[in-house]
């Protein structure tokens, strides 16, 4: 919407200033990566690099929440937070979590409680991880749409795009003194960003493909690499569910109290035996390789019919976190070398 | 304006525990107010603290003072439902997912195909159809069990639903009986579809039961000239939120608590896990 710069200090006094009013979460480093953390007291902020460990889902729907009591009790809308230093592949994790609990046909009125009161601050991501993918599916590792606000950095100041009224209004609050973008500083962010692409590029040559990954998925329902992978090799240890940012399957676990119950609502994974199995013990996916298949067919077939992209937004969770030491890129490289023979 | 939770369920009160085979109950429960489903859409019915599980209401959607869902003793949660007496609290939710096209069905003969307790969804429909009778051609009502002790609705297929009117006819079969008190015919369902006596290129058939009566009846009725967008199938999976949410219910690209549970064949019959 509108492009302004400030110095990088004054941006962090300022976001300083707003954490003592309300919930604001940055990123710092944690072992090797990037953690979020509650922003309280000046401290290390990690605006960049690179995107944090955690998925942002945890943000959104949590590993296990609270949903429903019996008797009923009133629903309360949750607390306004600001994330700060969101990267393009969690944002992009959010279309399809929005697509599922807030624009079908039925809304998530909990989830749609956290991201309206939800602001979020994008920031572009300089040092792609070494499982970083995005670019292998077209996207980029900078944000283009989904954010209230965006930061890009410029030598010592930050690059501030606003993405939404919201955006506006918040940047608004900041009383910060900011200045006019030039066509250098365009220029300079632009060639930065080809920077990071580049990046990208060198670490994903070996995967490079030539067919999207949704027309290899789809023509590859025989291929050996299911089996070589989702038998041989998968463990089952649902790391890549848990991580995914888009993964958003769960199921409910009931828990009796002295007058009723508590639901609470949990995040499941489809690679386990037990998620599509009904009462009577069948399951329509009995081997582990159909069920690592299925997660594939999900996430770049059914929902890329759905939204129009795949629901994998390239981040690497899922290789960073595989016991079996499965590389989705290498899967998927496998499934384009089969299906042209 | 109150947000809904659809996660929420509604406080009912069990008012009946009908056994109707050795595994079998039927339970009847309060409707919450203004609860109205349509045959085939199915419901999430909670023991509370025990866990919560889908069932297709077997009683007549025109009742809206209760409905009926019968349950086999298959898990903890039906095991949890089992042991409860009249007066108990559910939780339920929904209505959820399609219901059988009646409008599809008007004026042309009617099979129904049902096998156990797949008989419960069907018995809601033949009481929707029989409802309005008028506009329907036959009803034909196949149903099959192991063995007559396991047959439910007993005294209705057997006495009430027979007798109903002259285009209505029932044929009941079972798949064994060892003490030789039954008298009608012996083999599975499929048996009963020949000489069905309707005109099939305008009929629609219904098929519910368990996966493997499901697969080859439908395979039977294709043999006896139905097209497949003219055999309904009511698909069972595990479904969690009712919602499509949750995604335990995958069927290949659908998801059988929106898109079903009632499907055709021919929206279904490509997928390789359709008779899991």
């Amino acid at each position: 919407m509108a492009y302004h710069k400030v110095k990088t200090e004054a941006w962090l006094d300022a976001i300083f200033r707003q954490a003592k009013e309300k919930a604001v979460y940055g990123l710092k480093r944690s072992g090797q990566g990037l953690v979020y953390q509650r922003l309280r007291e000046k401290t290390d902020v990690v605006l960049f690099e690179t995107r944090p460990t955690e998925p942002i889902k945890l943000f959104f729907y949590f590993p296990s929440e609270l949903t429903a009591t019996l008797p009923e009790e009133p629903f309360r809308e949750e607390e306004k937070r600001v994330l700060l230093g969101v990267k393009a592949c969690d944002l992009e994790a959010l279309k399809t979590a929005d697509f599922v609990y807030r624009f079908g046909d039925v809304v998530e009125p909990h989830y749609e409680s956290r991201r309206n009161n939800t602001l979020l601050i994008g920031s572009d991501c300089t040092q792609p991880n070494p499982t970083c993918f995005c670019s292998l599916h077209g996207r980029s590792c900078y944000p283009q749409d989904y954010f209230d606000i965006n930061l890009s950095p410029l030598n010592k100041e930050v690059m501030i795009e606003t993405g939404s009224p919201r955006g506006e209004e918040f940047l608004a609050e900041l009383n910060l003194s900011l200045s006019e973008v030039t066509e250098a500083d365009l220029k300079l962010r632009d060639k930065n960003r080809r920077e990071y692409m580049e990046k990208l590029k060198t670490i994903n040559t070996p995967f490079e493909h030539q067919k999207p990954y949704s027309e290899i998925v789809r023509k590859s329902s025989e291929a050996t690499a299911w089996k070589k992978y989702g038998q041989e090799m998968c463990v089952q240890c649902h790391a890549c569910n848990l991580g995914c940012p888009t993964c958003y399957c769960f199921s409910f676990s009931d828990l009796p109290e002295k007058s009723g119950m508590k639901r609470y609502k949990n995040w499941d994974s489809c690679l386990a035996a037990s998620f599509a199995q009904m009462s009577s013990g069948a399951t329509p996916r009995h081997n582990r390789w159909e069920r690592f298949r299925y997660h594939y067919y999900h996430k770049f077939d059914f929902l890329n019919t759905s939204l129009g992209f795949d629901a994998c937004t390239g981040c690497g969770r899922c290789i960073e976190g595989c016991l079996g030491k499965i590389d989705k890129r290498q899967v998927l490289f496998d499934l384009e070398k089969e299906i042209n023979g | 304006m109150a947000k809904i939770n659809p996660y929420q369920p509604y406080q009912v009160e069990l008012l009946k525990v009908t056994e109707e085979s050795p595994s079998i109950k039927t339970f009847t429960m309060a409707a919450p107010p203004n609860f109205h489903f349509l045959a085939g859409q199915f419901v999430e019915i909670a023991v509370p603290g025990k866990g919560e599980a889908p069932f297709t209401p077997s009683s007549s959607p025109y009742e809206t003072n209760y409905l009926e869902v019968s349950v086999a003793k298959v898990g903890a949660t039906t095991e949890a439902l089992h042991s409860l007496q009249p007066g108990a609290i559910l939780g339920l939710r929904g209505p959820f997912g399609k219901d059988y096209p009646l409008e599809k069905f008007t004026g042309k003969d009617i099979l129904l195909v049902g096998g156990g307790v797949g008989l419960a969804p069907l018995r809601s429909l033949f009481l929707s159809l029989v409802h309005e009778l008028h506009l329907f051609n036959k009803i034909r009502f196949c149903c099959g069990s192991r063995t007559p002790d396991d047959f439910i609705y007993k005294e209705h297929v057997f006495d009430h639903w027979p007798k109903i009117d002259p285009k209505v006819c029932l044929r009941v079969t079972v798949d064994r009986c060892d003490d030789g008190c039954w008298k009608g015919p012996i083999g599975v369902v499929t048996k009963t579809l020949d000489n069905l006596d309707l005109e099939i290129k305008n009929s629609v058939a219904v098929v519910c039961g368990p996966p493997i009566m499901m697969k080859f009846t439908t395979f039977k009725l294709l043999e006896l000239g139905y097209r497949p967008e003219n055999i309904y199938l009511s698909m069972e999976r595990m479904m969690v939120c009712g919602l499509g949410h949750c995604q335990h219910c995958g069927l290949g690209k659908h998801l059988v608590c929106k898109d079903g549970p009632v499907f055709t064949y021919q929206e279904i019959k490509d997928e390789p896990e359709i008779w899991a």
